[in-house]
């Protein structure tokens, strides 16, 4: 009994060494979030103006004639002063979060979305680590078709 | 006469392989039938959290490339509270619970953490030593080391949860708060500040800083109160209740501590730099270490015979 016992301790500590070990080599997050949104909005038909030269993305459509402005948000709430020094009076906004699009900004949408793509993450269901960041976009009031597309995907359900 | 002989020697063999037999089996009986000691399981308990909680620290973030040097890195960025209290517990390991067999709770308890320590998180080592602390803290069997260990258990699984990502929000909201006192304290000065929600605009020196997470005045807390507990028990006494208002006088110093920095941060762009990434930086960490280490020391000064804190502390 006592050896039993002390081969499944000492496998349970090769077995956490090895999966630590595993976890460590996996795809991490999303090396170029930037980069990705300024992909997703192509896929969408909006033509990106400055991909990655600054931390807001402009983009135009051929239905609109006004810009579309997407930035990322840290999911703890670190920067949304910066939303609230847009002043976006004249903008739909649309936070956009592992497939959750919604016009306000929801913490428990966003953290109940984190912690099950992170668990789906841990135990191998997905090979992809969820992203701290959320995609914000803003959209002209003008153009009443832009809210109804997909933006999603953006950020889809991984 | 010789097939004789054979015959004859054979059942003396046959009688001799029967009782080393007997014997080996009764070994094997032994071995089965042996229980495993209290102390054992929970240095086996100790060993497989440590483990997972180093691992946890020393695995390589989003971007990093997994080596040694990273490690080292997320070692030292982690504190070195952390490994003071770590250090505590090694010291201690070896005299949780006396010579008994352990019992199946504990043998229970001891694969449930091992089990839940198997998923890489930080969370989940947060978990494990949650439950391993509760055990050693109400367990009545166990000794004054081990109630130190599970304290420290405990002070570990709060820190971990505390400075975790689920805690954020909880960070930013403090952060907020921060940004407003770091207005009132630059006005003092005949500064001209404003706030916007975590962020502080200094307009007399044109220049503005945002309180993330890991500047806030509630990010350290969890540490403070750790290093706390361990200096109390590396002087060799339970904590009291007495212990608690020094606690609070050492997360309080901390908090005004990390206030005034954020003044200093919030002057202008060379005294951020200053104190945010250069000598400042060291100096304010000493400063802080100070009270963090001076309170409970005073708090343990002169107080011996005082009521402890757990109910059993002072029985074994």
């Amino acid at each position: 009994m006592k050896a039993l016992l002390r081969s499944g301790f000492v496998a349970l500590i090769a077995s956490t060494l090895a999966i630590q070990t595993c976890a460590s080599w996996r795809s991490n997050a999303d090396s170029n979030p930037m980069a990705s949104v300024a992909a997703g909005l192509a896929r969408l038909g909006i033509q990106p103006e400055q991909p990655m030269t600054t931390d807001v993305l402009v983009g135009h459509t051929m239905s609109c004639e006004l810009p579309i402005h997407a930035m990322l948000l840290p999911i703890g709430g670190q920067e949304d002063e910066r939303v609230s020094d847009l002043g976006l009076a004249n903008e739909a906004t649309r936070y956009i979060y592992l497939g959750s699009v919604r016009a306000k900004r929801s913490e428990a949408v966003v953290l109940s979305r984190w912690l099950l793509a992170r668990a789906r993450f841990v135990v191998g269901f997905s090979p992809v680590n969820p992203s701290d960041t959320l995609i914000l976009v803003m959209l002209p009031r003008a153009c009443r078709s832009l809210e109804t597309m997909e933006w999603a995907t953006l950020s889809p359900w991984q | 006469m010789l097939p004789v002989f054979r015959y004859a020697a054979q059942p003396v063999r046959s009688i001799e392989t029967v009782a080393q037999m007997s014997s080996g089996l009764r070994g094997f009986r032994g071995l089965i039938s042996k229980p495993i000691g209290a102390r054992e399981v929970a240095i086996w308990s100790v060993l497989m959290v440590s483990v997972a909680f180093w691992s946890n620290v020393m695995r390589a973030s989003a971007g990093d490339t997994p080596g040694l040097s990273n490690m080292l890195a997320h070692v030292l960025n982690n504190g070195a509270v952390d490994v003071l209290a770590w250090m505590l517990v090694i010291v201690r390991c070896g005299k949780l619970y006396t010579a008994n067999p352990a019992s199946m709770v504990q043998v229970s308890i001891a694969f449930l953490a091992g089990v839940i320590v198997l998923a890489p998180l930080r969370f989940a080592s947060g978990l494990a030593l949650t439950i391993l602390g509760v055990l050693l803290l109400k367990d009545q069997h166990a000794n004054r080391s081990a109630r130190d260990v599970g304290l420290i258990f405990v002070a570990l699984a709060v820190e971990t949860v505390w400075t975790s990502s689920l805690l954020q929000p909880l960070h930013v909201l403090v952060g907020t708060m921060d940004a407003s006192i770091n207005v009132l304290m630059l006005r003092l000065f005949n500064i001209g500040a404003m706030v916007h929600a975590n962020a502080v605009d200094n307009i007399s020196a044109n220049f503005a800083i945002a309180m993330w997470p890991g500047c806030t005045s509630s990010f350290p807390l969890a540490s403070v109160g750790l290093l706390f507990i361990a200096v109390v028990l590396f002087l060799g006494q339970p904590l009291r209740r007495f212990h608690l208002s020094w606690l609070v006088a050492s997360l309080i110093a901390s908090i005004l501590l990390t206030e005034i920095r954020l003044v200093l941060l919030a002057l202008n762009e060379t005294s951020y730099d200053w104190w945010h990434n250069g000598p400042g930086l060291s100096i304010y960490t000493i400063v802080a270490l100070v009270p963090a280490v001076i309170f409970p020391i005073l708090a343990t000064r002169g107080h011996r015979m005082a009521d402890p804190l757990l109910p059993h502390q002072l029985t074994a």
